[in-house]
């Protein structure tokens, strides 16, 4: 029996299909390929006074490391000169398993990667924020200045997607040493400041091993975990805390 | 000669002991309006900190020891009630605000008190009335 012909409005639909889909790929490559930073207000970052952070992020991929730059704003949208932007980076060293990252902090400038950019002193301890790594880029879309093209919601899903990728990222153990004389450190040291968050299903992901491990967190980032839980952001979805571990969370929060 | 060395000794003593004396933290909790206060220099030979609990007109002393465990960014100090049966004064510290990882070191820090008798445990937010 042969098989029935495919009608001339068939052939239509499959055509348009398969030219929605070579222009999809075509786009999404595109816009995943292009090296040029995103501009974006911070959804969770705020200055000390509760105004808008903005951030410029681009990524530099190499063979052996991921190189993620940010030149950061507390002054505006536009910044209060050049200098005014502070110009960080994490670097993630693809040659171990887990992961390593290093943190900086460069002098002001373009978000150009060398070797030999001239470091400065921490403004920020970054492990309060970097429990593991770098961390997603959650930009807020409703924000007034609204300096986030729409093109550019693909490629931080996908720069999103590529750090999740990462799995278990560890600090760098140079960061331990350096961490001596400076304040402030990349991390707070003290027994107090490092105990570990313990809630049952948080500690799914949030442990040092397995599948999904992401490192424990720390009392020095509950500002973060604060934010995560308080915005809904964590648990995620498929996931919720017993009224107990709610409690527990509270508890933790507080400082007990 | 005696007598003047006495009495000088006498009022360097008082005025010691009114600076020991000198509350360190009060704390108040929204419940019941009880409010407590935290001696840590009253020290005696069971323990180096005081706490006065005022409930109305009705006050309830506890001695204890201090133990300090803090660093820079947050601070802990956990009062171990004599006797020691588990019960327990713990006051934390934080920074007053914190934007981006970066908090304000220099305003007044936000503190709060958990004070655990038996299985009970009550919040309190605290002053620091002396460093």
């Amino acid at each position: 029996m042969k098989p029935a012909p495919i009608s001339s409005a068939m052939k239509q639909v499959l055509k348009a299909f398969a030219f929605i889909a070579v222009c999809s790929i075509g786009f999404l490559v595109a816009i995943t390929n292009d090296h040029q930073e995103v501009f974006l207000e911070s959804k969770e970052s705020k200055t000390i006074n509760g105004g808008p952070v903005f951030n410029k992020i681009k990524w530099f991929q190499f063979k052996d490391k991921d190189v993620w730059m940010m030149n950061q704003s507390h002054h505006g949208s536009l910044g209060i000169g050049a200098n005014s932007w502070d110009r960080l980076a994490i670097v993630v060293d693809k040659t171990q398993s887990p992961k390593r990252a290093r943190f900086y902090q460069f002098e002001p400038g373009p978000l150009e990667w060398r070797d030999d950019l001239k470091e400065m002193p921490f403004k920020v301890s970054c492990f309060m924020c970097h429990n593991n790594g770098p961390r997603s880029i959650r930009p807020n879309y409703d924000s007034p200045f609204n300096p986030t093209q729409f093109k550019n919601r693909f490629k931080i899903s996908y720069w999103n997607m590529r750090m999740k990728l990462y799995g278990r990222v560890l600090a760098d153990s140079w960061h331990d040493e350096k961490d001596q004389v400076l304040l402030p450190p990349f991390r707070f040291r003290s027994p107090y400041e490092n105990e570990q968050l313990k809630v049952a299903t948080c500690v799914k992901c949030h442990q040092d091993s397995g599948f999904l491990a992401r490192g424990f967190l720390n009392r020095q980032q509950v500002p973060t975990i604060k934010f995560m839980w308080e915005s809904g952001q964590m648990p995620p979805p498929g996931f919720w805390l017993s009224n107990q571990e709610k409690q527990e969370l509270e508890m933790f929060l507080e400082g007990f | 000669m005696k007598k003047v060395t006495l009495i000088t000794l006498t009022f360097v003593g008082l005025m010691f002991a009114t600076s020991l004396a000198h509350a360190n933290y009060e704390c108040s909790s929204t419940i019941n309006g009880l409010t407590l206060t935290v001696n840590k220099k009253h020290i005696t030979h069971l323990g180096n900190a005081s706490i006065v609990v005022t409930s109305g007109t009705e006050q309830t002393q506890y001695i204890g020891n201090i133990h300090s465990d803090g660093g820079k960014l947050l601070g802990k100090k956990v009062i171990e009630l004599y006797p020691f049966q588990g019960d327990t004064l713990t006051i934390v510290s934080k920074p007053k605000s914190c934007g981006r990882g970066s908090c304000d070191f220099n305003a007044d820090p936000v503190i709060t008190a958990n004070l655990k008798i038996d299985e009970t445990s009550t919040y309190f937010f605290c002053d620091e009335t002396s460093p």
